[in-house]
């Protein structure tokens, strides 16, 4: 049962991933992202004119993106796996996690809110619109953190069977670096660091979403492993640690 | 300090250390590739979306490019390339248990790695005290993100050299110590390797 | 001690770094856009690459398949690079 829902949850935050990508890109058409020197006429005419998708499309993120939960639950679990207990990483990554969600849903909010009367002031539609691009392009800290935790776990874990191969600590150090320029997106304008840029948005895109894709598979194995371990303990009577 | 062992460990080496002549290994540990891999992979598309960036203004790149200091660039090549020699050398003592020349390697490493940080730290101000700033124009502005996010990635092979270092208190490195220093030892060479597709780049080619 | 450590691959290879690099930097500083020079740079480039790569990397004796990605990777760089400088 135990494994079951681990396993679920693991896939859960690939389904998530393809489903942020169909809201934000198919339906809202946010991705591939404006233009950050667009003036604010230019900026209120692209809400207006297509309010109706992005309104639907964001929505949908906003009430969907708390699903990503389980599958950071998941990943703070097997941190605290490798700590021993639920010390100062796996209660980082869970604190992490619990910030990962809002960098869907509160942009969303605010580019909702755009959207959401288009005859205001454009000044005021560019603004809302300048802080979803910056919550959802340049929020990069809580993530990389996660991964830099992540991978420091990684090599860490001494056990014969680890929860994760060590390569998977490399390619966690290989995104968390090409992750990094988002965080420039509040000094350009344009350019590759602006929001819509190669360095600041398109590789960090793909370079998350393959990082998904590889740890929804990577957490699936671990979620085996831990099951192996648990079942060695039943039989041997050793109790789980309750912290 | 010990020439029998070196000479032995030389002629082992062209073989394979603790392997038979003819068998391949991977430098370092097979997960260090898929990092390695990746950054000359994602620094090869910002090296061609510097070209197409260049193929929308030639004479404008053109024109900028001339006014980049040449030969501080030209320094900082031979200076990394002497570095990684440095460092493979020491890699090569390390594997003897020449320690003492090993730690003079990587010290060599080390303040060549200083070096080209403080030739780059001179550019970016004479740059700067010139008016070439970043939001000059598209030239300008690709030239200090390669070069900074190249600076970056010397300041942590800076760090891993010092870890290197460290490494070199130990007579005899287990397995996977080993591997981790060859794979430390390939990220410099990885700096290095970037630097030489950089340099032609930005200061000659464009 | 140290001399015969540097009795190795590496010590040539490095030399005739220096040298490619030298004779890049003298050719390559003055030119104009679009000229055969450029190309013949940013292959010497490559070709550096491809020996620190195999010679410093180690990669000479690496597995046929982890040595066939680095030097395929040598190759499209260059095509992409020298083709994005002709044609666009």
């Amino acid at each position: 049962m135990h494994v079951k829902i681990e396993k679920a949850a693991a896939w859960l935050g690939l389904a998530m991933l393809g489903a942020f990508l169909v809201m934000f890109w198919i339906i809202a058409g946010v991705i591939p992202p404006m233009d950050p020197s667009d003036t604010a006429e230019q900026i209120a005419a692209i809400y207006s004119e297509n309010e109706l998708r992005i309104r639907i499309g964001l929505a949908l993120m906003i009430l969907s993106a708390f699903l990503f939960a389980p599958f950071f639950a998941l990943l703070s679990r097997q941190v605290r796996r490798i700590e021993g207990y639920w010390g100062v990483m796996s209660l980082t990554q869970i604190l992490l996690s619990v910030t990962f969600p809002f960098g869907f849903s509160l942009c969303a909010i605010f580019a909702v809110t755009a959207a959401y009367r288009p005859d205001r002031n454009p000044d005021v539609t560019q603004a809302l619109n300048d802080i979803f691009w910056f919550i959802f392009v340049g929020l990069v800290g809580p993530l990389i953190t996660q991964v830099v935790i992540l991978t420091f776990c990684v090599f860490i874990d001494r056990r014969t069977v680890p929860s994760f191969p060590r390569w998977y600590g490399y390619f966690n150090i290989w995104y968390a670096i090409l992750g990094v320029p988002g965080c420039a997106v509040f000094l350009f304008k344009d350019g590759p660091l602006a929001w819509d840029g190669m360095f600041a948005f398109w590789i960090p895109l793909t370079v998350f979403s393959i990082w998904m894709v590889v740890t929804t598979v990577m957490l699936s194995k671990a979620v085996d492993v831990e099951a192996a371990e648990r079942s060695v303990n039943a039989a041997e009577r050793i109790w789980e640690p309750a912290a | 300090m010990n020439p029998t062992a070196t000479r032995q460990a030389a002629a082992a080496d062209l073989a394979t250390p603790s392997a038979t002549p003819g068998d391949r290994r991977i430098p370092g540990e097979a997960g260090t590739w898929i990092f390695l891999f990746g950054d000359m992979l994602v620094f090869g598309v910002f090296f061609a979306t510097f070209m197409y960036e260049r193929g929308l203004a030639p004479d404008l790149f053109d024109e900028s490019r001339q006014t980049l200091s040449t030969s501080i660039g030209l320094a900082n090549t031979l200076i990394l390339l002497t570095s990684s020699l440095f460092v493979v050398t020491a890699i090569r003592a390390i594997r003897s248990s020449e320690r003492l020349a090993a730690r003079w390697l990587l010290a060599g490493a080390l303040v060549c790695g200083l070096a080209f940080v403080g030739l780059k730290a001179v550019e970016y101000t004479a740059k700067v005290y010139e008016g070439y700033t970043p939001d000059q124009n598209t030239f300008y502005l690709y030239y200090f993100i390669l070069t900074g996010l190249h600076l970056f990635h010397v300041l942590i092979g800076i760090v891993v050299l010092v870890t290197l270092l460290t490494q070199t208190r130990h007579a005899e490195l287990s397995a996977t110590r080993m591997a981790l220093v060859e794979g430390g030892a390939c990220f410099w060479h990885l700096v290095d390797l970037l630097w030489i597709v950089l340099f032609p780049l930005l200061y000659l080619v464009s | 001690m140290t001399l015969s450590l540097l009795r190795a691959r590496s010590t040539p290879v490095w030399f005739v770094l220096v040298v490619a690099t030298i004779v890049s930097w003298a050719v390559g500083s003055d030119h104009e856009t679009g000229s055969a020079i450029a190309v013949l740079v940013l292959a010497v480039a490559v070709i550096k690459v491809r020996f620190v790569g195999l010679d410093f990397m180690e990669l000479r004796r690496a597995p046929l398949l982890l040595r066939g990605i680095f030097e395929g990777y040598c190759v499209v760089l260059w095509c992409v690079l020298a083709g994005m400088y002709l044609w666009l």
